[in-house]
């Protein structure tokens, strides 16, 4: 009977002891360039596509010493978006513009996500890796701006999941 | 025995329960995100093309014949493209072009008639109607109607073509040296 107690207690404790408790923090909105709707000529319209000038820095740690200093846990990073006013026939592609910085000793390694990839409501995949990394850059492009589209603010929120692999 | 069996079961329960909530936890994630905005702009542009070249030269001419009416001559330079760009807010109506004579007098006994052409070119959108034959004068009037959000393209060949003709009106006016220049100004306004 005390065996079975000490192999209960065992399990019960274990997850609190470290594993699932990956975090993720992301910093700072993307900014695009103002001049992307200075249009002077007539008779033409807004640049297609534009990309952001700025953008928000990810970063994935875990709350659990021993793993956060020896990296001993991965990770995969989803990514959605949720509208609050917008057009559909706006699009927002997203992809990491490097690598950021890592922050563990081992086991470091970041994969995916450097191309540009559509968001959706539905999650994506974006990236994923290993041990704690800081301030990844991320980048957004958002294409079929026009005149055809009703001259409006637009807002949509960008979603991001960290998942402990 | 029947106290073990118990024991038993409720271990094996608990064990389940257990190793749910590690598989739970295992997968627990965290989640943060950052906000996307910008705003499009009302835009509304005019000019004509081709840049700098804007300008036209009608004549009226005397007939080899007599008895044989005068007649217009020209224009030179034939080839005035009004080209636009427009961007509103939803359910903001439409826009339209009017057209007049900024500066300048026609010359007594003659008319000046410009005549649009429909829409053609690279543009998108919803272009405006043209309202027809327009006798110019110091008064607006409207050009183009039903303009909304669209762009025509950039350029001679792009939009609508200004079609410029003299017709006589009076021939006891006509002053045989008279001549002027007209400055035509055209205006893309809300309805």
């Amino acid at each position: 009977m005390r065996w079975t107690v000490s192999i209960i207690l065992t399990i019960m404790l274990l997850p609190v002891t470290g594993l699932g408790q990956v975090q993720l923090r992301v910093m700072g909105d993307p900014l695009f360039p103002g001049s992307t709707f200075d249009l002077t000529e007539a008779g033409m319209d807004y640049t297609h596509a534009v990309t952001s000038t700025s953008g928000p820095m990810i970063t994935i740690s875990h709350k659990h010493g021993r793993k956060k200093n020896f990296g001993e846990f991965e990770w995969r990073l989803a990514v959605h978006k949720s509208d609050v006013y917008w057009n559909n026939e706006l699009k927002v592609d997203i992809r990491r513009s490097g690598d950021g910085e890592p922050g563990s000793r081992f086991n470091n390694w970041i994969a995916g996500g450097t191309n540009f990839q559509t968001l959706t409501a539905m999650p994506i995949t974006f990236f994923e890796g290993g041990a704690v990394r800081n301030n990844v850059p991320v980048e957004f492009r958002i294409n079929n701006i026009s005149v055809l589209i009703p001259a409006d603010e637009y807002e949509t929120t960008i979603y991001f999941t960290v998942y402990e692999n | 025995m029947k106290l073990r069996n118990k024991t038993i079961r409720i271990t094996t329960a608990m064990m389940i329960a257990c190793f749910l909530f590690f598989i739970k936890s295992y997968a627990q994630d965290d989640e943060d995100g950052c906000s996307l905005s910008f705003s499009i702009p009302e835009m509304a542009l005019i000019d004509i093309e081709p840049p700098g070249l804007s300008h036209l030269y009608l004549t009226l001419e005397a007939g080899s014949e007599s008895g044989q009416p005068i007649k217009a001559k020209g224009p030179i330079n034939d080839n005035l493209w009004i080209n636009y760009t427009s961007c509103m807010a939803s359910g903001a109506g439409s826009r339209s072009v009017s057209v007049q004579i900024a500066s300048g007098t026609i010359p007594d006994g003659v008319q000046l008639i410009l005549s649009p052409s429909g829409f053609s070119g690279s543009g998108q959108g919803t272009h405006g109607s043209p309202v027809g034959e327009i006798n110019l004068s110091q008064t607006p009037q409207t050009l183009i109607s039903g303009i909304g959000r669209c762009f025509t393209g950039d350029g001679q060949n792009n939009g609508h073509k200004l079609n410029y003709s003299l017709r006589i009106s009076d021939y006891e006016s006509l002053n045989f040296d008279g001549s002027s220049n007209i400055q035509i100004a055209f205006t893309l306004t809300d309805n």
